[in-house]
């Protein structure tokens, strides 16, 4: 494991982020929602994105106010090349530990 | 241009509130979009659902350990409390006094609300409690009109099948049979009902089910009973034997969990009403107007129409002659609190309504008065911080912000004060349930009703404490206050009016507890006009007549017993003397040592004698009240057309004094007695020379060996009599209790007032005693400025107590007059308590040492 420790949603916003060049929470809800069939609040994926900001995994940067924000500007949030490498090395490891897990055989139909 | 959908907005105020200054652009733009998101996906309402959620959830980014500029009202808050409570700290001794008394009157008023409102909320879980409705009647005959709550069978049968607006409907009986488990027997009640009754009520089945409940041999039984009765796994051969008229073996069909104690019916054992059916003769299943029984109805339609249909249908089928008989409903949730109409029959007793309003009472004027302490100590200890209010002012802070802080300052006293409160009602609950007839754990009452309680009362006690104190000090001139000179006069008039209101309250308490207590002691020593004391009571209703000559012969067998007397219940039928006069008469079946047995006065004519057959037959004594109805010269010897059962036209052969047979709330009524045999003899009443534990039970032998296996049973006539008065021992204990709470608090308050006072004025009483004023004179000085608030306080109290109490005892026919001597006497208890109150805050003035306080500046 690398130095940096990372939960589960950290992980799954993490990811989220990076299928897309730049995108700001309320995008990463929808797409939340869409893959993982849950409703997640807001403030949930704010502190996760904080989080991830503060290891230097995603940064971000302050968009243009538009009406559909109520005028408010948006914060946009990017994934670093760190966060890059973090995500795909937990995938690699992940699929390496999978890999050794045996097929399906009779011996868990018995069961 | 699409349009948007805004947010509430008290949300978003909120969440101004606690979201930091640094997140609160990025939060509500994101809140924001992701409302117009959610509401064009699933709608407005679980949009808005959503943001007040995220809203909530927003108070975590409070904990974020990543730098930002803190939220200036938050950090207003922590300074309030920081303040609030070193100050509190700072004045330990005021501060917890303070405390404890809030917390006292927080507490008594707590109590008062779970009394009160566990007595609102009978019922209202039954998931049709808006519609279910009990059938009433009323019969008006001349003038006057009687209430009866209930049915007859016929009435359960047929509305239901003739209105539309009734969806089900229910009969509801209760009965009375012997089980026998091994070689013990008791008394079960059980309850009947129709199959409707399980759609009707909620009722949650452990196991089992009601099954087939038109089957007369079928029952359903609760959890504890089920337990007494040793039935742990439900099956086949599940069943209990009970003596109802004959042996009758019933199969339980299921076990349902026992209802909560605020239910009006709380039935532990259910079967059929047609099992009920098998048990009268076919005349009482096809009289129209034989009430008794009840009987609930679902209602899907207008409660008036359904009330007008059923005295339509009750006139169409029978007549009633010149009486007005009109049918009623009463609500299912209005039963508990209604005390015109009767329970019985399978209903828990109804509330008491001078109880409820006791217990209310008491519990508003405690609160009312510790809130009151409170504000007074509140004032006075501020004052040593007007100096911190006025460098606040000077920094920024507005009136408005000086406020907060002290309403902030009241809620930290509040809250201390309402987790005490629940240690002092952990106390005290044993005491207050066992007066209050209830039976309250803390466990018990503890739930959401509480905590609510709990939340209003933290509120009502942070505003009426708080306001007023945090006005007072935030109105202060900043330049005055760093000077500090104090402005005088609002202030001093609201302590002085403070003052006034507590005596006023303490004065009533007092003077209502010892009329209460009078009046209670009066009804207990009145002379009833009859002797009751050393008389063992037996209840048994028996209809054999040998076997009751039986056992009274075996009885008076025993050597310590003199006489026994055997008779039946009180009870109540018309005298129609002709056409236009009907007399309402009680009437009682006697043997004959009744008389004699009690000791009643026979003012004329003979008692009853057992060797004359016509007697038991034909003769009736009556008592004074009736003789002087009937006005007839002399009563003995004539015939009176009091044709109860057998009796026909019998004759008059005694006139006794007029013994209270029933409680002294209402005046002796006119009243038959007689020996004939038409009704059921239930009272077997022994007199012994002492009583005693042998006595007792040489008495259950004699019982086992006439009556076994009924259970041996017994009570001593006099605890019942005063068992009448149950509710005045009630109230007075409750009052007793109230008035000590009330004076206690009012005492700490005149200690907050005066203990203000002496602090201020040290410095002038300093160097009045330098120039050389005596204690005495120190002592007059103070004391002289609270003797005209005490009077006025008194003078208050006294009025109002007249007013109250004088309508209170209206209600009693049997009453002591209201006298001057109570009034005096909580006057002169007051003015002793607030004496050594006074007294003992001036101790510090009179005998201080000048210098320590002179030498300050």
């Amino acid at each position: 494991m690398s130095e940096f420790s990372i939960g589960t949603l950290e992980e799954t916003v993490l990811i989220i982020l990076l299928m897309k060049e730049e995108s700001h929470s309320v995008e990463v809800a929808q797409v939340y929602e869409k893959h993982v069939g849950q409703t997640i609040s807001i403030p949930a994926i704010h502190v996760v994105l904080k989080r991830l900001e503060k290891k230097g995994l995603v940064k971000s940067r302050m968009g243009d106010p538009t009406p559909e924000r109520g005028g408010k500007r948006k914060k946009i949030y990017q994934g670093t090349p760190q966060g890059y490498k973090v995500a795909s090395d937990i995938q690699e490891r992940r699929q390496q530990m999978w890999s050794e897990v045996p097929k399906p055989s009779l011996n868990y139909a018995i069961i | 241009m699409q349009s948007f959908k805004s947010p509430p907005s008290w949300a978003l105020r909120i969440l101004h509130g606690i979201c930091p200054q640094d997140l609160i652009e990025e939060v509500e733009g994101d809140l924001y979009e992701a409302f117009q998101w959610r509401s064009s996906e699933k709608g407005v309402s679980y949009a808005k659902r959503h943001y007040v959620y995220e809203v909530i959830r927003c108070l975590r980014y409070l904990k974020f350990n990543i730098p930002f500029k803190q939220n200036s009202s938050i950090m207003l808050i922590n300074n309030y409390l920081k303040t609030g409570f070193r100050f509190l700290w700072k004045t330990k001794g005021y501060s917890s006094l303070n405390i404890i008394g809030l917390a006292t009157g927080i507490a008594v008023c707590w109590l008062a609300y779970v009394f009160v409102s566990d007595e609102y909320s009978y019922d209202r879980f039954q998931t049709n409690a808006d519609n279910l409705y009990r059938i009433t009647a009323s019969v008006s005959f001349e003038d006057q009109t009687d209430n009866f709550a209930g049915s007859s069978y016929l009435m359960g049968e047929e509305f239901n099948n003739r209105i539309p607006g009734i969806k089900a409907s229910s009969r509801f009986k209760s009965g009375l049979g012997l089980i026998t488990i091994g070689t013990e027997s008791f008394n079960q009640a059980i309850r009947y009902a129709d199959p409707e009754f399980f759609e009707m009520f909620d009722i949650d089945f452990v196991q089992g089910s009601q099954g087939d409940f038109t089957n007369p041999l079928n029952s359903v039984i609760s959890e504890s009973t089920a337990e007494r009765l040793g039935i742990t796994d439900l099956d086949e051969t599940s069943e209990f034997e009970i003596q109802l008229g004959s042996q009758v073996t019933f199969q339980v069909t299921g076990i349902f969990k026992d209802y909560p104690t605020n239910s009006s019916i709380r039935p532990s054992i259910i079967v059929p009403f047609n099992f009920w059916k098998t048990l009268v003769p076919e005349r009482r299943l096809t009289t129209w107007f034989d009430i008794n029984m009840n009987t609930f109805l679902l209602l899907d339609g207008d409660p008036e129409s359904v009330q007008e249909r059923m005295t339509e249908i009750l006139r169409e089928n029978a007549d009633f002659g010149e009486a007005q008989v009109t049918m009623g409903l009463q609500a299912l949730t209005q039963i508990h609190m209604d005390q015109d109409l009767g329970t019985g029959n399978g209903i828990g007793a109804s509330a008491d309504g001078q109880l409820v309003t006791t217990v209310t009472v008491i519990g508003l004027l405690c609160l009312l008065i510790a809130c009151m302490n409170y504000s007074n100590f509140a004032i006075g200890n501020y004052l040593s911080r007007i100096r911190e209010v006025a460098v606040r002012k000077i920094f920024g802070a507005q009136k408005k912000l000086v406020f907060q802080q002290f309403v902030v300052e009241t809620f930290i006293s509040a809250f201390l004060a309402l987790i005490l409160a629940i240690a002092i009602m952990a106390l005290i609950l044993p005491t207050f349930s066992e007066y209050a007839n209830k039976s309250y754990t803390l466990e018990t009452i503890f739930g959401i009703r509480f905590l609510w309680g709990g939340l209003i009362l933290l509120v009502l006690v942070t505003f009426l404490a708080g306001v007023y104190p945090a006005f007072v000090i935030s109105r202060y001139a900043i330049v005055s206050s760093l000077r500090g000179r104090e402005s005088k006069g609002g202030k001093a008039f609201f302590a002085k009016a403070l003052v006034v209101v507590q005596f006023t309250m303490a004065v009533f308490l007092i003077t209502g507890m010892i009329t209460v207590n009078k009046q209670l002691n009066y009804l207990i020593n009145f002379d009833i006009g009859y002797e009751y004391d050393n008389v063992i009571s037996i209840l048994y209703g028996e209809q054999d007549q040998n076997r009751i000559d039986k056992f009274k012969n075996d009885l008076l067998k025993i050597p310590a017993i003199q006489q026994v007397a055997i008779s039946s219940p009180y009870n109540g039928t018309n005298l129609d003397m002709d056409e236009n006069t009907s007399i309402d008469v009680s009437h009682v079946r006697v043997d004959p040592d009744y008389l004699s047995m009690y000791n009643i006065p026979i003012l004329n004519g003979r008692d009853f004698d057992k060797n004359i057959s016509s007697d038991f037959s034909d003769a009736i004594i009556i008592n004074k009240t009736l003789a002087d109805m009937l006005g007839m010269d002399d009563p003995v010897g004539q015939r009176i057309p009091f044709d109860y059962g057998d009796l026909d036209n019998p004759m008059i052969i005694g006139v006794v004094s007029d013994y209270h047979y029933s409680s002294l709330h209402s005046p002796v009524e006119p009243l038959v007695m007689y020996m004939s045999p038409e009704y059921i003899m239930v009272f077997h009443n022994m007199k012994v020379n002492s009583f005693s534990p042998e006595v007792v039970n040489q008495i259950e032998d004699v019982w086992n060996a006439n009556f076994a296996p009924q259970p041996f049973d017994f009570s001593l006539l006099e605890d019942n009599i005063a068992d009448q008065y149950e509710l005045e021992a009630s109230i007075k204990k409750l009052s007793q209790s109230g008035a000590a709470i009330a004076i206690v608090l009012s005492c700490l308050g005149l200690m907050g007032v005066v203990g203000t006072q002496v602090r201020r004025r040290l410095k002038e009483v300093s160097i009045r005693k330098v120039v050389g004023a005596a204690p005495s004179q120190i002592l007059a000085l103070f004391s002289l400025r609270y003797v005209g608030l005490v009077i006025l306080g008194f003078v208050f109290g006294l009025i109002i107590t007249v007013f109250f109490l004088n309508k209170w005892l209206a209600d009693y026919t049997n009453r002591i007059d209201f006298t001057w001597d109570i009034g005096a006497v909580s006057v002169l208890v007051v003015l002793v308590i607030s004496a050594l109150t006074i007294a003992s805050q001036l101790y510090r003035a009179m005998f201080m040492n000048p210098v320590t306080y002179l030498k300050e500046d």
